[in-house]
């Protein structure tokens, strides 16, 4: 199920949920033009936020995505400890939190290479462009080539409009 | 990206890219380009639901 990020990122909000937008959202918000399905969260894992975000997608009916429908899941702080990056399907859409990237970063690390956005009546934390680049060619996928130059592009454009 | 031919790859994606498209998108604020985004999303879905009931009506003949 595509991702709602003007349902998701409040939700989140609400329940004061620490996290970092990255991925493709996050390369939209930097002006992207390319349609991606799943929200991708960097997000804090310490007791606290774990238990908030447990909280926060608890109601929303998450599942893991891609596994078979009989394996049930278990959504709580937990199952959210015992593990570290979840894909999910939720009733707001496909969601991707990762506790550490494939290079790994965590939230804390995150946290100096990202802006406060304001959208959706609120704040919250994205990925600054270099990061949101670095971190796609530290994955080194093939499939990423496209998105990496088009945020490359991103990049001159800002610093064209800036001069 | 690991290899100089990916690099190589990405620098020639770029020169194929649409910046007017781009310009537009950063004249828009955050709230209205992921609002923006969301409309792509919605049409691409509404495609993908339409070509699946194409496909199923043409398996079922």
């Amino acid at each position: 199920m595509p991702a709602d990020l003007v349902q998701i990122i409040p939700t989140l909000i609400k329940t004061r949920v620490d996290f970092v937008l990255i991925g493709g959202m996050a390369g939209t918000l930097h002006g992207s033009a390319r349609v991606t399905f799943d929200v991708d969260l960097v997000y804090s894992r310490t007791r606290e936020n774990i238990e908030r975000l447990a909280n926060a997608l608890g109601c929303h009916a998450p599942k893991l995505r891609d596994a078979p429908p009989d394996i049930p899941l278990r959504w709580d702080s937990k199952t959210i400890r015992s593990g570290l990056n979840f894909t999910l399907t939720t009733d707001l859409g496909d969601i991707d939190l990762f506790g550490e990237l494939a290079g790994g970063e965590t939230y804390e690390d995150l946290l100096s290479h990202s802006f406060e956005a304001e959208a959706f009546g609120v704040q919250f934390r994205c990925v600054d462009l270099p990061t949101l680049i670095r971190i796609k060619e530290a994955a080194g996928r093939a499939k990423d080539h496209e998105a990496i130059a088009e945020l490359r592009v991103l990049l001159e454009e800002e610093a064209r409009r800036s001069r | 990206m690991k290899t100089s031919r990916d690099r190589t790859k990405i620098e020639s994606l770029m020169r194929e890219i649409d910046r007017s498209l781009l310009r537009e998108n950063l004249k828009l604020s955050l709230e209205q380009r992921a609002r923006k985004h969301l409309r792509a999303l919605q049409m691409v879905e509404e495609l993908r639901r339409a070509g699946a009931e194409v496909k199923r009506q043409s398996d079922a003949r």
